[in-house]
């Protein structure tokens, strides 16, 4: 060791630490991309959530991460070209809100990691090869939507006990409404309800669908979940509410506009806590290791206003359930 | 320096000096300060090291258990949550438990109303169900499937409504619900049996986030494990979901055989393999445990930072101890430095230095004995020198004589054929050394003293000395030390009463004289004289010199003496070399050429050379003319050749004639007193003086006259009389050699013509006889036809064997045909391309009949893809075709086998048999003609004896040969190789 060596070496140990000083480049920020089935105004609340999230985890919106939008407004047909739209730029993940815009970006890329909330079943849904274990470049939170309507109509029921006919509003062009309409015979016996479906294939189709004769006579209309309704939460509870029928909604916000209740997991809610994927993916996790997540906690709204508007008492038992009730 | 202090003096000094340097030189003095300086450091920095050290251990062991501790009490902390969360969901349904199962549908709405608080105040619930005593289900409550009341469904079979019923309690194991949700189901029972058990689904992620939210520092991780060493808590949710298996770790190990926790491991592997420092709690009543682990680099860097901080200010501390020590070193170091300074100038001459040391100590001492030592250095520096430069005069002058003697070698050395320089030498060497006025040797030859070589002679001198040779006697110097032979040395000539030379004295004027006598083993050659004009003895050490020379002188006069020896014997030698080489010639060109006349004229070239005459001649005796013929001339002009060959020399004429006829010597010393023949006249007139003629004998008679002539008169000597004699014998030698070549030469030629005629007379008898035999065959085999009309039985047989006998005649008369043919060099091959494969199928298949008949098997063996050879098909064929006949012929039993093969550019076909065999002796015979192997058998067999020499000859004529192989009794194998390729036709 010749001298320099040493008077350097006990400087270094006098000063303390030999720290690596050397300045870090300045990280690149992330970019997130954000296909949404529906429409802008009807996601602002989705996208709040899961800046909110993120937050938590130290990732801010302009600061170390940038937000890309794509939105659908509700027609599934839209999903590809959006998600082609989106992958132009230089995505480091991809949040998709629903099974069609999950399978429309899955579709679009196999690299791009892909965060999706969905309100089916993700596996039955051709999403992910298992719940646990995703695989491929997909994982996200199933929130139980779909599964939940039984639930709701249940729920409907305690509710309005003379209730005897309920309209099934849903899309024509989901897989989810057909395979309700196969199961709901065995609902109408277990609940001893009559279930009409309403199919449609735009919102303009509601007003006349709703005025169909074999929807007269009805007390209630199931709002499935879908892309398409939950576009235009207003809209549609305006229309069942014009046509006298107590709306079983499948997002709070319906509630908010007039709808009689929700029962479930709210969106917003899941992309708050999606924001936990996007922070693991980000730091370097494989989508196909994060487990699909399903949610916990479930709420039921009830809008006690729409609900006197109706004549209906709300029962014991539902005001010991209910987590909110608008007034 | 020594120039100006004595040699020894300035020797010894220095050495005395070396030592004191090695001791407490400069060097030296650099050397102890660094060793001061080191041993103080030393000091120092081991009591800071060993107070940093301990410091550190006892630090490092405290902050570890305190990280220990802390862990634990995280875990601790966590276990206690979850072991409270398990009791307020244990405890909240307790509180729905009522003492009387619902019985009533009153009842059991006020129960659904109780699960749904219990939903409202327990989020981790998701289901809670109440089964009966009966074991069958009277409400369910659920978040996510629809409530149903009174459903009756059995239930009493599931294990938790069971263990609850026994044990009133029952939690069971972590299973996923959907795959990805955590659960247990928990079971209780009322106050008694009749009450019934609740039954409740329990979402576990709460207790995930009871795990997340201990947040170790940096990369630690708090997890849960199951009492199996499941994992059911994990940040990573996919480990758990993946239902990881962590009871192989040490860790957990250790924590599921619940040892105390004294000796719970505290540092173990992570599932990465990585080192962790990890604590753990233990979840009652479950038996799950909850594990925080903390990498242990991560967990200690306080610790290292600390000790680094230690280690720092233990560098700071050394580094202050070594600017110490240096300080310190110094002062110590100084006095023996200028100690150390002032020896060095003693060491390095300077004497009169004294070194100025006031310390008071050992080293002014030490300083005070070096001054002493510089003084007695000088005393004995003044003695010292004296002695070194009387030595150095008395080297100086061995040194000049040495030079002196080895310079007088040198000129020895150059010169060993010439005397003279060496003398002249010697004595001026001799008189330089000596301080003589002058010097001279001379050499003692018919009782005097001659002048030989002088110096400083003056040339009056020389001249008298060289006219008056000195006597010896012992009147004078150089007599008398010849007379005595020994040393002769004389202060003072004058005074001295025996010398009498007064004549020379006055020329001289000598007074010291030095006579040194030159002896070669003790026989006297000469004289040296050194004289000086003074009277001034000579030093014993100048006498000896002068004796030395004197040896030198001898040496240098015997070394020309011997050269001059050695020169003579080598002329000598030179010539009998010449002489040798001279008869080496003649004899090579005698055995190389059977040209006479060449041979001749090389003899007599050398004979002319060699006994320095100026030409000769040989003459050859005709025996029957009993002429004398010339043959052979050396230097001859045409004019006396023709004379000598006009001339009829016969036995009676002088010189050569009576040479010949008396078969000695006989020379004419001088040609002028005898012209009694013309020839000699002739002789005389060309100019020759001298002649000598020497016999040529062969067989002790004589053949011819090898006669020399010399331009000069005079005897012969002895020596060129037997040179002659000796080249007269290879002359001979040469005429017989011609002769019986001759001979030999006339006696081949008839011999050829004779073989000629011999073999063209077979070839045309051969013919002749072919053509009426023919014409007997050919007429037998008409009657035999019955061309001539029905054959008496009688003469059948008779007619056989007029046919078979004609027959064999035939055969007979074709070899011999063939055989002249060959030999009389008539038998052309015709050289073509063959196939060797069709030349054996040809013989085989014109053989097999006959094998067949005597039973023989008859095999071919040809290698496959044989080259396509070159020669004469037809005669190989027929080679092949005796062979394989003879073969056949004489085996009775077995087989005969054709086997071709290509070796190396050669056909080589053998053909095996199983017969008789040939024996040894007569192997080498069967292929002369006329031959058969034992003629008793061969007799019965036939034949004419001359197929295998006919064979032989056919295969030479291709450039191959037949060879046999056999053993009597064993078979024969007769082997035939030709080149494949026979470009040209070997001659017979």
């Amino acid at each position: 060791m010749d001298r320099r060596t040493l008077l350097i070496g006990s400087a270094a140990l006098i000063a303390g630490l030999p720290r690596p000083t050397a300045a870090q480049p300045r990280p690149r920020r992330a970019v997130v991309g954000r296909l949404s089935p529906i429409s802008k105004p009807a996601d602002e609340k989705m996208m709040a959530a899961l800046r909110d999230g993120l937050r938590e985890f130290g990732w801010v919106d302009g600061h170390n991460l940038d937000f890309v939008f794509a939105y659908a407004h509700g027609q599934i047909e839209r999903l590809g070209d959006a998600a082609a739209a989106l992958l132009r730029h230089k995505l480091d993940i991809l949040v998709v809100g629903s099974t069609p815009g999950a399978l429309a970006a899955k579709r679009a890329t196999s690299s791009v990691p892909i965060v999706f909330v969905t309100t089916g079943d993700p596996v039955a849904g051709g999403l992910v090869d298992s719940m646990a274990r995703p695989s491929g470049n997909l994982t996200g939170i199933a929130a139980l939507g779909q599964g939940l309507n039984g639930k709701r109509l249940q729920l409907f029921k305690e509710m309005l006990p003379r209730a005897k006919c309920v309209l099934v509003l849903g899309n024509r062009a989901s897989r989810y409404t057909h395979e309700f309409y196969k199961e709901h015979r065995a609902l109408e016996s277990l609940l001893g309800l009559a279930l009409v479906p309403i199919m449609v294939e735009s919102l303009e189709q509601i007003g006349g669908a709703l005025a169909r004769p074999d929807a007269s006579g009805a007390d209630a209309v199931l709002i499935l979940p879908d892309v398409l309704f939950l576009s235009n939460p207003a809209r549609i509870v305006a229309q069942t509410n014009e046509r006298r029928l107590a709306t079983i909604c499948p997002d709070p916000e319906f509630v908010r506009h007039g709808g009689l209740m929700f029962y479930g997991a709210g969106l917003p809610r899941m992309y708050h806590h999606a924001a936990t994927f996007v922070h693991r993916i980000l730091k370097g996790a494989q989508p196909g290791d994060l487990p699909v997540e399903q949610p916990t906690q479930f709420e039921l709204l009830v809008n006690a206003k729409t609900a006197a508007a109706f004549g209906i008492t709300l029962p014991p038992s539902f005001l010991i359930r209910a987590d909110e009730v608008i007034e | 320096m020594l120039a100006r202090n004595g040699p020894l003096q300035n020797m010894a000094s220095r050495f005395l000096l070396r030592g004191l340097r090695s001791a407490i030189g400069q060097r030296v003095g650099s050397r102890l300060f660094r060793k001061y300086a080191l041993l103080l450091v030393a000091l120092v920095a081991s009591a800071l090291t060993i107070t940093s050290l301990v410091e550190s251990y006892y630090s490092y062991n405290e902050n570890r258990s305190a990280l220990i501790a802390l862990q634990r009490e995280k875990a601790q902390g966590a276990a206690v949550v979850i072991e409270r969360f398990l009791k307020e969901i244990e405890g909240q349904l307790g509180w729905t438990t009522h003492a009387v199962a619902a019985s009533s549908a009153a009842l059991l709405e006020a129960r659904r109303l109780d699960f749904l608080r219990l939903l409202r105040q327990a989020p981790a619930i998701t289901e809670v169900t109440l089964v009966g005593g009966d074991g069958r289900e009277q409400l369910k409550v659920s978040r996510l499937a629809m409530d149903s009341i009174a459903s009756g469904i059995d239930r009493s079979g599931e294990v938790a409504v069971k263990q609850a019923l026994s044990r009133k309690r029952y939690i069971g194991p972590v299973y996923f619900r959907k795959e990805s949700e955590p659960y247990l189901t928990m079971a209780i029972t009322g106050p008694n049996r009749r009450s019934g058990v609740i039954v409740a689904e329990v979402n576990l992620k709460f207790v995930w986030d009871v795990v997340q939210r201990i947040k170790p520092e940096g990369d630690g991780v708090a997890f849960a494990v199951d009492d199996r060493g499941l994992l059911i808590a994990h940040p990573d949710i996919g480990l758990v979901l993946r239902m990881t298996d962590l009871s192989s770790l040490t860790q957990v190990k250790a924590a599921l055989a619940a040892r105390p926790v004294a000796e719970t491991i505290s540092i173990a592997r992570n599932r990465a393999g990585r080192e962790v420092l990890t604590a753990h709690a233990r979840v009652d009543p479950l038996g799950w445990h909850v594990f925080v682990e903390q990498p242990v680099s991560e967990a200690f860097a306080p610790i290292y930072a600390s000790l680094l901080r230690t280690g720092v200010l233990a560098l700071v501390g050394l580094g202050l101890a070594a600017l110490v020590g240096l300080w310190l070193a110094q002062r110590m170091v100084v006095p023996i430095a200028t100690l150390a300074a002032g020896a060095s100038r003693i060491g390095s001459g300077d004497l009169d230095h004294r070194i100025s040391l006031k310390t008071g100590d050992e080293v002014e001492l030490l300083a005070d004995d070096f001054n002493r030592m510089g003084q007695h250095l000088k005393e004995s520096y003044a003695s010292l020198e004296r002695k070194v430069d009387e030595r150095t005069r008395e080297l100086a002058e061995a040194l000049e004589y040495q030079t002196a003697t080895s310079d007088v070698l040198g000129v020895i050395s150059r010169s060993p054929t010439q005397i003279q320089p060496v003398l002249d030498a010697i004595v001026g060497t001799a008189a330089r050394l000596c301080n003589a006025e002058y010097s001279f040797i001379a050499r003692v030859r018919d009782g005097h003293c001659h002048l030989a070589a002088a110096n400083r002679l003056e040339a009056e001198h020389v001249a008298y000395i060289a006219q008056n040779p000195v006597p010896i006697d012992r009147y004078s110097i150089s007599g008398r030390t010849a007379l005595t032979r020994s040393t002769v040395h004389v202060a003072d000539v004058i005074e001295d009463s025996e010398f009498d030379c007064r004549e020379w004295q006055k020329v001289g004027k000598q007074r010291t004289v030095l006579g040194v006598p030159l002896l070669r083993e003790g026989s006297l050659i000469g004289v040296m004289i050194l004289a000086r004009t003074v009277v001034l003895p000579f030093e014993d050490k100048q006498i000896s010199l002068v004796e030395t020379f004197a040896d030198q002188a001898v040496i240098a006069i015997e070394n020309a003496r011997l050269f001059d020896e050695v020169q003579a014997r080598t002329r000598e030698l030179m010539r009998s070399l010449a002489e040798l080489k001279a008869l080496g010639d003649v004899g090579q060109a005698v055995s190389s050429s059977l040209d006479l006349a060449t041979v001749l004229g090389t003899i007599l070239r050398h004979a002319c050379e060699m006994s320095s005459t100026g030409g000769g001649a040989i003459y050859v005796l005709d025996t029957t003319s009993r002429q004398l013929v010339l043959e052979a001339g050396h230097n001859m002009s045409d004019e006396l050749l023709a004379l000598v060959r006009d001339q009829q020399l016969d036995l009676d004429s002088p010189v050569v004639g009576a040479c010949a006829s008396q078969g000695v010597p006989v020379e004419i010393a001088d040609l002028g007193s005898q012209r009694s023949h013309p020839l000699l006249s002739v002789l005389h007139e060309s100019g020759v003086r001298a002649l000598l003629a020497v016999p040529l004998v062969h067989q002790h008679k004589t053949i011819g006259v090898l006669l020399v002539r010399r331009m000069r008169a005079g005897a012969f000597a002895p020596e060129a009389i037997s040179l002659l004699q000796a080249f007269a014998s290879q002359s001979s030698i040469a005429i017989n050699n011609a002769r019986i070549y001759r001979e030999i030469e006339e006696k081949g030629h008839q011999l050829q013509i004779a073989s000629l005629h011999k073999s063209q007379f077979l070839a045309n008898m051969s013919h002749e006889l072919r053509t009426p035999l023919n014409a007997v065959l050919g007429y037998t085999e008409l009657i035999q036809d019955g061309v001539y009309g029905e054959v008496p039985t009688k003469i059948t047989s008779v007619i056989e064997r007029v046919q078979s006998n004609g027959r064999h005649l035939l055969g007979l008369i074709n070899d011999v045909l063939d055989l002249s043919k060959i030999e009389a060099g008539q038998l052309v091959l015709r050289l073509e391309e063959y196939s060797i494969a069709d030349v054996v199928g040809t013989v085989a298949a014109s053989t097999e009949s006959l094998a067949r008949e005597k039973g023989l098997t008859l095999g071919i063996d040809i290698q496959p893809d044989l080259p396509t050879g070159r020669g004469d098909e037809q005669r190989l064929t027929q080679v092949l075709l005796n062979l394989v006949g003879n073969a056949i012929k004489f085996t009775d039993r077995g087989s005969v086998l054709i086997r071709a093969r290509a070796r190396r550019n050669k056909f080589i076909i053998k053909v095996i048999d199983t017969g008789p065999g040939i024996p040894e002796e007569e192997q080498a015979r069967i292929f002369e003609e006329f031959h058969q192997v034992d003629s008793s058998n061969t007799k019965q067999k036939g034949g004419t004896g001359l197929g295998l020499a006919i064979s032989k000859r056919i295969a030479y004529l291709h450039g191959g040969r037949i060879a046999v192989t056999s053993k009597a009794g064993n078979g024969s194998t007769f082997r035939i190789d030709v080149p494949i390729r026979v470009e040209k036709q070997r001659s017979a």
